[in-house]
């Protein structure tokens, strides 16, 4: 039998469909592993789908909610923008801290007197950047915002030997994702490529 | 003839030199320095830019997309080695697998609540299928200094994972200081002034440290991050999530 069809069928992992080869059960294996332990940290994780192109936030193993990416990158200073990464950890993360609103203290406003909005968020960043251990800095930027000139200074700037992925986040799903964003999440990467319909046509 | 100034020096050897120094600068430049001139700026110039690339290819970045691994060919292999692949593929599934049930089987069987604070959304699922979704109030993120002293304190929902410790009807409301400080009065001594029986509604469910969901008086503002850090809902979803939520079910909030 072709190895190839069996891999595909265990590729859909549960469904039991088509079969991947060794690479891609290796992959899937290293990302179900790796999620299981970022699961029982009880914390908050993200795990970025680079075939999906979705971030997924899970509290605990509980799916929270997913976030639709534009694209993944993996950045690399251009001296050694040859070298073979792989984004194969579960990479510790921990995101700046949001600078509050203060509140003018005075009396309320009355429950049944419409007014105006009352609600004073806190600025949304433009912008999140992570810093992980093993080293990463992972920069989460809305579509709507991709890299400005002040940004793209700033990063200069900022510039260490470290190896840099870039989420970009879709413009709506950014609004939702940088206000709750959690403060320390664990991050990982999946590779596991979908499983090509053609392929499941085959494999049956 | 020559002429001398007050001092008696003689001013014909001054004005000796400086006719001298017209006269060369007045020469045009030989065709020869001018080629040296230009050697040099362009020399310095390359300098310059390679200074400036050498600086630039340090601090810029090549990114590429991050994509799904490639199948590797297949082509060209022996059955030993298909089957020495097929054995170990069937070992990782069985791996990937077992792991995978194993996240599963932290999403609760039983009721729980999901809070997302960004969209000020509350979920009330089952075994990850939603039962109940409700529009809700969560904290504004908002920061109150005391004028009195050095406390503070900032208006956000706590996210993580807890539980419903307690549930009780008709709640009151025990206010804290920060209570009075944002109204800018004084905090009272007495703990009887302190009591509220309006501002909570018809139901509450304890998260623990004075976090709890609760109902409103300010029913138009749902939707907004406005509150304290508590999570506020309309009567009917309040409740609704009452009746669905027993004590002791998760709330996780995100």
């Amino acid at each position: 039998m072709a190895v190839r069809e069996l891999l595909f069928a265990a590729l859909v992992l549960g469904q039991g469909e088509a079969t991947p080869d060794v690479a891609t059960a290796r992959e899937a294996e290293r990302v179900a592993r790796l999620e299981l332990e970022a699961a029982r940290s009880k914390g908050f994780y993200l795990l970025a789908d680079a075939a999906s192109l979705t971030l997924a936030l899970k509290l605990g193993g509980v799916p929270l909610t997913t976030y639709k990416l534009e694209s993944i990158e993996l950045g690399l200073p251009l001296a050694s923008a040859d070298e073979t990464v792989s984004l194969d950890e579960l990479y510790s993360c921990a995101s700046p801290p949001r600078e509050p609103v203060e509140i003018v203290p005075g009396p309320p406003p009355a429950p049944s007197t419409p007014g105006k909005d009352e609600e004073k968020k806190p600025p949304v960043p433009r912008s999140v950047v992570l810093t992980c251990e093993p080293p990463l800095a992972v920069h989460l930027v809305s579509a709507s915002k991709v890299f400005g000139l002040r940004e793209r200074l700033r990063l200069f700037g900022d510039r260490k030997d470290e190896r840099r992925v870039r989420l970009v986040v879709a413009e709506a799903d950014a609004e939702r994702l940088f206000p709750s964003f959690p403060s320390k999440p664990l991050l990982l990467f999946s590779r596991v490529p979908k499983a090509a319909p053609e392929s499941t046509v085959e494999a049956r | 003839m020559e002429t001398s100034d007050a001092m008696g020096v003689p001013t014909g050897a001054l004005d000796g030199v400086e006719p001298a120094a017209a006269a060369a600068e007045a020469k045009p430049a030989s065709p020869k320095v001018d080629r040296n001139r230009w050697i040099l700026s362009g020399v310095g110039a390359t300098l310059l830019t390679v200074l400036v690339l050498v600086f630039l290819s340090s601090r810029l970045y090549v990114y590429e997309a991050l994509a799904p691994i490639e199948p590797a060919p297949s082509a060209g292999v022996t059955p030993e080695e298909a089957a020495a692949a097929e054995k170990e593929i069937k070992d990782l599934v069985s791996k990937a697998k077992r792991a995978q049930r194993g996240v599963a089987a932290f999403t609760p069987g039983s009721v729980y609540i999901v809070i997302d604070t960004a969209q000020n959304k509350l979920y009330v699922k089952k075994g990850g299928k939603v039962l109940h979704e409700a529009l809700c109030s969560t904290g504004s993120g908002g920061l109150l200094k005391d004028p009195n002293d050095d406390r503070q304190w900032i208006f956000e929902t706590p996210r993580g994972n807890f539980r419903v410790i307690r549930k009780a009807e008709d709640p009151v409301w025990t206010k804290p200081d920060w209570a009075f400080v944002e109204e800018g009065k004084s905090v009272p001594d007495n703990w009887s002034e302190r009591r509220d029986y309006d501002t909570l509604g018809e139901y509450a469910l304890y998260l623990g440290d004075g976090y709890m969901i609760h109902g409103t008086l300010y029913q138009r503002y749902l939707g907004q991050a406005i509150t304290h850090g508590c999570v506020r809902l309309g009567d009917e979803d309040l409740e609704r999530v009452y009746r669905m939520t027993p004590a002791g079910s998760q709330v996780l909030i995100f």
